[in-house]
């Protein structure tokens, strides 16, 4: 049984249904035993298959969507640790290529060494799990790292705007243009703590490509919401 | 029940080394290789074989036996039983390793249901050693909540509504490929385009979860 014909076949997924025949089923179990990379995919594609039921429920309003435990894990200090070499690298990076921040010039342009302490804050595209990006108020003198999923689509570059939605009008806070994947794939868009003032957010994502036409636009790639709360 | 001694992690653990060493040999020559050298008394061919269908040979017990107990247990015996065969005897086909131990496994956990004593084994092995493994699949430190999320950012990302429709029918519906092709007007080009980019992005978004879950349990 070979890869091609698993592929084409379903079998992973007729097999995870339970609708192999017997030769089939056979033939796949003995592929499995001695490919640890088959196996890999098939457990992955049970965790998927579960994963959709479970979430489906959730999307559903059996249950309330919880908070991601790793989201939980990302604010605390050693997801930071482990993680500030790059954040750090990320974020002078960022400051480098602001082109607009309105308001915020003696912001971004203060040092990066003045800052207290630093937050990553992975920000997740959730649907029917809106309050996935609460976070609390960063302080005044910390930074905030925001990570961006930009997902598998095939673009080099990316455009992230971050902009407040609670008021009467739209307010753009930040601009970032240029960017690429850093820290696991992740786009990284640092941001002096005091910018995020209790309120909403919404980071707006746009993808494009090196090779491109100058004239082109970037593509939209979605919208995250983010909630910051006040400070306890 | 034989032994509820485990196999060491650390053989088993070593699965990818057995991918990298035989990547450029067939299946059937890597089997015959290994019968061969257990026949000729090699403790490293056992351990190799060991290495090799653990975590396969677990896997299926685990999805048959609905008993994550007593598919460690099982595993084990079914080692137990192919070394002592391997070492006194040759098989018919030695290219089908992997089907003689998966008929091996069956086997046995059909004489568990049916409550029959299980072959009582004596085979021993410096390659199973009696060290408590619980090692399970590659994502299992991954939380329900983290699948969740996973999950979320997929379909957020999959773009089109049909496109997160073909998963939902696929793996909640259960509906047959060529149902849902003829359901949603798409051709069996795009299903399996969209099914394989889906899986390998959600493979990544697991483990990326598994590496930050490891990095809580450090310290």
């Amino acid at each position: 049984m070979d890869r091609q014909h698993i592929r084409e076949g379903q079998i992973v997924e007729r097999y995870l249904q339970g609708k192999l025949s017997a030769a089939e089923e056979q033939a796949f179990e003995e592929a499995y035993l001695g490919d640890p990379e088959l196996l890999a995919e098939l457990e992955a594609a049970e965790r998927l298959r579960d994963g959709l039921k479970d979430f489906h429920e959730v999307e559903h309003g059996a249950r309330p969507p919880l908070r991601p435990r790793w989201l939980e894990l990302a604010g605390s200090p050693r997801y930071g640790i482990a993680a500030s070499v790059v954040a750090a690298a990320a974020l002078v990076a960022s400051g480098m290529l602001f082109v607009q921040s309105r308001g915020l010039e003696s912001s971004v342009t203060a040092p990066l060494a003045a800052a207290s302490s630093m937050r990553l804050l992975p920000l997740v595209s959730v649907r029917g799990a809106g309050d996935a990006n609460v976070i609390g108020a960063p302080a005044a003198d910390e930074w905030a790292v925001l990570l961006l999923d930009p997902g598998f689509a095939d673009y080099d570059r990316y455009r992230a705007v971050l902009v407040r939605v609670d008021g009467a009008a739209e307010q753009e806070i930040l601009r970032l243009d240029g960017m690429t994947p850093t820290y696991e794939h992740q786009l990284a868009l640092g941001l002096p703590g005091r910018v995020l003032a209790p309120g909403a957010y919404e980071v707006r994502l746009a993808g494009g490509r090196r090779d491109w036409p100058a004239g082109r636009a970037l593509d939209e790639l979605g919208r995250t919401p983010l909630t910051v709360t006040p400070r306890p | 029940m034989a032994s509820r001694g485990r196999i060491s992690p650390s053989v088993i653990a070593g699965g990818s080394r057995a991918v990298v060493e035989g990547e450029n040999k067939l299946e059937l020559e890597i089997a015959a290789d290994l019968v061969a050298r257990i026949r000729a008394g090699s403790r490293d061919a056992e351990e190799a074989m060991i290495r090799r269908y653990g975590a396969g040979l677990l896997y299926l017990l685990k999805r048959r036996a609905r008993d994550p107990e007593l598919a460690l247990d099982l595993r084990q015996d079914t080692f137990r039983v192919a070394l002592e065969k391997l070492r006194s005897s040759p098989l018919e086909e030695p290219g089908r390793l992997a089907a003689y131990l998966r008929g091996v496994a069956l086997n046995l956990l059909i004489a568990q249901r049916r409550k029959d004593t299980r072959r009582a084994t004596t085979a021993d092995s410096d390659a199973i050693e009696t060290v408590a493994d619980e090692r399970g699949g590659p994502f299992d430190n991954v939380s329900r909540e983290q699948v969740r999320g996973a999950i979320g950012t997929l379909l957020e990302e999959l773009g089109t509504p049909r496109d997160r429709e073909i998963l939902t029918r696929l793996y909640i519906d259960d509906d047959d490929k060529d149902a849902i092709c003829a359901a949603l007007g798409v051709d069996s080009v795009h299903f399996n385009r969209v099914l394989f980019r889906a899986k390998q992005r959600f493979r990544e978004l697991l483990e990326r979860a598994e590496r930050r879950a490891k990095l809580r349990l450090v310290g």
